[in-house]
């Protein structure tokens, strides 16, 4: 990109916020623009993190003279929303990674989501807990901040069905037993699909938990290489320490025909220190 | 294949005195179909297979394998305990060209969930349990393209011969009429075929020269009245019957589409797919007791029911005929459908000028007109005396009758009148597979593909003079590892379609046509990819699966069947056109000279048979899938 486009408003506006969130917008459409096949999900976010930074800094802002803590970083003819008239024909799916456990983003998150997608209410949540450090597992108490937030969501019809990701069949079976509102889904990764557990496939049988596949590393993206995308998306090389917040990755998809109509990330980041 | 009604069939003579009428009606009919439906929209995907069976015993004591000749009873047995008493039935069975072949389908079609990719294996089970149970002792159901002695002394059970004289159906040297169906349809194609064409249909097809076939390769046949010599080419192995060509069993896929400008671009897109598809199916090697040089059927069909006359195939002045015809009713498609494949069409194009007009002048576009005009440059070759005068508001036969006996590569599909059925296309080059898993597979495969064709709108148009020679290359011995195809490397900057009537919000991208881009590429590179070439039908088959919500069960199934296509078109696994050679190559029989005896035939069939129904492996064709579905 050549960097005399990007506008100083941009930089300014960058600078002073204390707030990212981003949006790729559909990717779907963004696939045919970058020519290429999308690679593994972290190579997909992190291109795409960086392509919209880039295509939103070279974008003419208006000028303006306050300087929002939250700065809203979209391409708003490249998102797509669904229209009152096809919501029952669509189902709206989520996968949030937490990066970071801070209480707010479920919420944040979720309600980012419905307004960037024009819903009243997200067909289904699956909730990646954050990466542990080597050694550590998974644990109910490290699970329920997360999930007594998705339970209130679900409360406030913001979410209709609500899944874990990751879980063996112990955690599973805690989970299910200590949760007021059930897990419904629990996503496996494709590897094991052909050998499932018995024990996780006999007990998501028994209780109507359903168990879907996923591609998706440990971790989708490191801090290091969320700093790398914003550096190369914003062309600076001396950008503030940004650190990722979550990742909330959506696919609209046309029920009866099976065909994706939309596909894109929203991404929350904060300026580490002032 | 197609529309069976009863009564009493019409000799050729008789049947071109009503080829105008039938084509004129025929024209009416689809335009009353046309103008109720063209604005359909938001039809939801169902989709269906169509496996073809054949019939055969294996003779223990005589150590011989035979078709069996007994098609109708096993069909009328198994509609009598199925759909005619149970509407759910979960199978459907339906009459084929032999008289030793039913043709199975779901009972009822898949929807668009992922998890009904799951059932697919399940019901092609059933099919072939549920047929076999009906079946005598040592007889047994295969689902195998091409039965390697078809044509051969004494191939039918009970044995059956040939009638080469004028009163014959076929007039064949080698096939006889017993092995037609004994509905009357399929023995007045056969004639009628035969008489308007005004000889013997001639099909050759090049021999494998082994270390010891005789070379040049010629063969006598002492009942011949000189018209075998005649046609019969040296190095060639020559057949002289529909039989040898609809007699082979094939695999096919038929979708709805959401529209009919959804079903005009899968159409288009899928076009392209045939010859790889085929290649990577290829399943029949033999013929008339010969190994052959090609691995794919369609040659043999398209030559089986050949029925323009020498000066529609140029080889005289046109004097009686109207056109000059460039390819068979069973050939490869002529033009494109959609807006996005009109560029391409560089094929010359026979229509029916008046047809055309009438169509364009009714309110039809170019692209469709053409398209039925070229289909209308056909007569129908069986008519039957009670169904002449139709009701053209509520019956479409006559329009199905043109329809019906044009089979190309792909089928456009107007919704049958007053029907609930949307607008379908239909997927015909595959060969069909020995198991159901790869049956499961190769289905699977393409019902994805169109998936991810739609979610994507990816194009994969390129000339249609280039998919032509794509499908000849396609048939040649080992293609599927030694074929370079034309194919087309950015398939992410075609085209826009518009599918669903409504204009959804693209990016601003350009399509401005220029640099579009196809060169050549193996079948392993289109599957699988190629750094820097292409980046492969595999990956973003994966790439879209990853998207949807698809269940473990349903993704390891899909994952096996994703694994068998790779493999084929690596070449880690073998295609079923490779693995019969290399049967026959390593028969302690076989001598080397290109001919497969009834002894080698017997042992292929049971082994065959044996891989089929689960009781023996055969990691070299399909790997090893864990059987879920028995």
């Amino acid at each position: 990109m050549d960097p005399q486009n990007i506008t100083s408003e941009a930089k300014m506006l960058l600078n002073h916020a204390k707030i990212l969130r981003l949006h790729t917008g559909n990717l779907v459409n963004r696939s045919r623009l970058k020519k290429k096949c999308p690679g593994s999900p972290s190579e997909e976010l992190r291109d795409c993190i960086q392509a919209t930074l880039s295509d939103w800094m070279s974008a003419t802002k208006p000028s303006s003279k306050d300087f929002p803590d939250t700065l809203d970083c979209s391409i708003p003819q490249a998102t797509d929303v669904v229209t009152p008239e096809e919501r029952e024909e669509v189902r709206v799916s989520v996968k949030l990674f937490l990066c970071e456990a801070v209480q707010s983003s479920i919420r944040d998150a979720v309600g980012l989501a419905c307004q960037t997608l024009a819903v009243s209410q997200l067909d289904s949540v699956i909730i990646a807990s954050p990466g542990l450090l080597e050694g550590d597992s998974q644990s109910l108490a490290h699970l329920q901040p997360a999930w007594e937030e998705l339970e209130a969501l679900v409360r406030n019809q913001r979410i209709a069905a609500i899944g874990t990701s990751d879980l063996d069949k112990d955690l599973l079976e805690q989970l299910y037993n200590w949760a007021q509102v059930k897990p419904s889904s629990n996503q496996v990764n494709l590897a094991s699909c052909c050998v499932m557990p018995p024990d996780l496939t006999a007990f998501a049988k028994e209780f109507d938990i359903q168990l879907l596949t996923h591609n998706d590393p440990k971790e989708l993206m490191s801090a290091a290489t969320f700093q790398e995308a914003v550096q190369e998306g914003t062309q600076d090389l001396n950008v503030s320490d940004w650190r990722l917040e979550w990742v909330l990755r959506y696919s609209i998809i046309v029920k009866s025909r099976g065909i994706i109509k939309s596909k894109g990330y929203l991404v929350s980041a904060r300026k580490a220190s002032p | 294949m197609g529309l069976l009604s009863q009564g009493s069939p019409l000799n050729w003579e008789e049947t071109r005195k009503y080829a105008d009428h039938i084509r004129k009606h025929g024209i009416i009919q689809f335009l009353n179909i046309y103008n109720k439906v063209k604005d359909r929209q938001k039809d939801v995907l169902k989709w269906g297979d169509e496996v073809e069976y054949m019939l055969v015993e294996l003779d223990d004591k005589d150590e011989k394998v035979r078709i069996v000749l007994n098609g109708e009873d096993v069909l009328e047995t198994l509609q009598d305990q199925g759909e005619k008493i149970n509407p759910n039935h979960p199978t459907l069975w339906r009459p084929e060209y032999g008289s030793y072949m039913i043709e199975g389908t779901p009972g009822q079609p898949y929807g668009g969930t992922m998890s009904e990719f799951n059932t697919v294996e399940g019901n092609m089970g059933k099919r072939r349990r549920e047929a076999s149970s009906v079946l005598n002792q040592n007889e047994t159901l295969c689902t195998i393209t091409s039965f390697p002695r078809l044509g051969c002394p004494g191939f039918t059970k009970p044995e059956s011969r040939p009638t080469p004289v004028e009163k014959g159906v076929s007039k064949s040297l080698f096939f006889p009429d017993e092995a037609i169906n004994r509905h009357p349809r399929f023995s007045t194609l056969t004639r009628n075929i035969r008489h308007r064409r005004g000889e013997k249909v001639v099909i050759n097809v090049p021999i494998f020269k082994d270390k010891l076939t005789p070379s040049p390769f010629v063969e006598e046949f002492p009942e011949d009245d000189g018209e075998a010599a005649r046609a019969a080419l040296p190095d060639h192995i020559y057949m002289d019957a529909m039989g040898f060509g609809m007699g082979n069993c094939c695999l096919q896929v038929t979708f709805q589409a959401c529209s009919i400008d959804e079903a005009r671009y899968l159409y288009d897109q899928l076009a392209t797919f045939c010859p790889i598809v085929m290649a990577l199916s290829a399943a029949s090697p033999f013929y008339r007791g010969y190994v052959s040089d090609i691995d794919c059927r369609w040659g043999v069909i398209s030559a089986s029911v050949d029925d323009r006359t020498q000066e529609e195939r140029g080889l005289k002045p046109l004097k009686n005929n109207k056109y000059r015809i460039f390819k068979s009713r069973y050939d490869s498609i002529d033009s494109y459908l959609s807006s996005c494949g009109e560029k391409y069409n560089d094929i010359d194009l026979t229509i029916d000028e008046e047809i055309y007009k009438q169509l364009l002048g009714a309110g039809i576009d170019k692209l469709l007109a053409q398209h039925i005009a070229h289909l209308f440059i056909r007569d129908p070759l069986s008519v039957f005396e009670e169904k002449i005068h139709l009701d053209d508001e509520n019956e479409s036969d006559h329009f199905e009758n043109l329809q019906s006996t044009n089979w190309q590569t792909m089928r456009f599909k107007p919704p049958p009148p007053n029907s609930e059925i949307g607008w379908r296309v239909e997927f015909r080059p595959m060969e069909v597979q020995l198991t159901d898993f790869e049956n499961a597979a190769y289905v699977v495969f393409v019902v994805l593909l169109t998936r991810v064709i739609l979610s994507y709108k990816l194009d994969f148009l390129i000339p249609l003079s280039k998919v032509d020679e794509n499908m000849k290359v396609a048939q040649k011995r080992n293609a599927v590892l030694e074929g370079m195809f034309y194919f087309r490397n950015d398939i992410f900057k075609g085209c826009n379609p518009v599918l669903d009537g409504t204009a959804s919000a693209q990016n601003g991208l350009e399509t401005d046509g220029a640099n579009e881009e196809y060169i050549l590429m193996s079948i392993d590179t289109i599957i699988n990819g190629k750094e820097g070439v292409f980046q492969g039908l595999i990956p973003i088959l994966n790439s879209y699966l990853e998207n949807m919500e698809v269940d473990v069960d349903t993704r390891c199934t899909i994952l096996n069947y994703l694994k068998l296509i790779k493999k084929r078109a690596s070449g880690e696994l073998m295609t079923m056109a490779k693995w019969m050679r290399e049967f026959v190559a390593k028969h302690p029989q076989y001598k080397q000279d290109s001919v497969i005896t009834d002894k080698i035939n017997y042992d292929l069939f049971q082994k065959c048979d044996r891989i089929a129904k689960g009781e023996e492996q055969c990691p070299e064709l399909i790997g090893n899938p864990v059987n879920k579905f028995k």
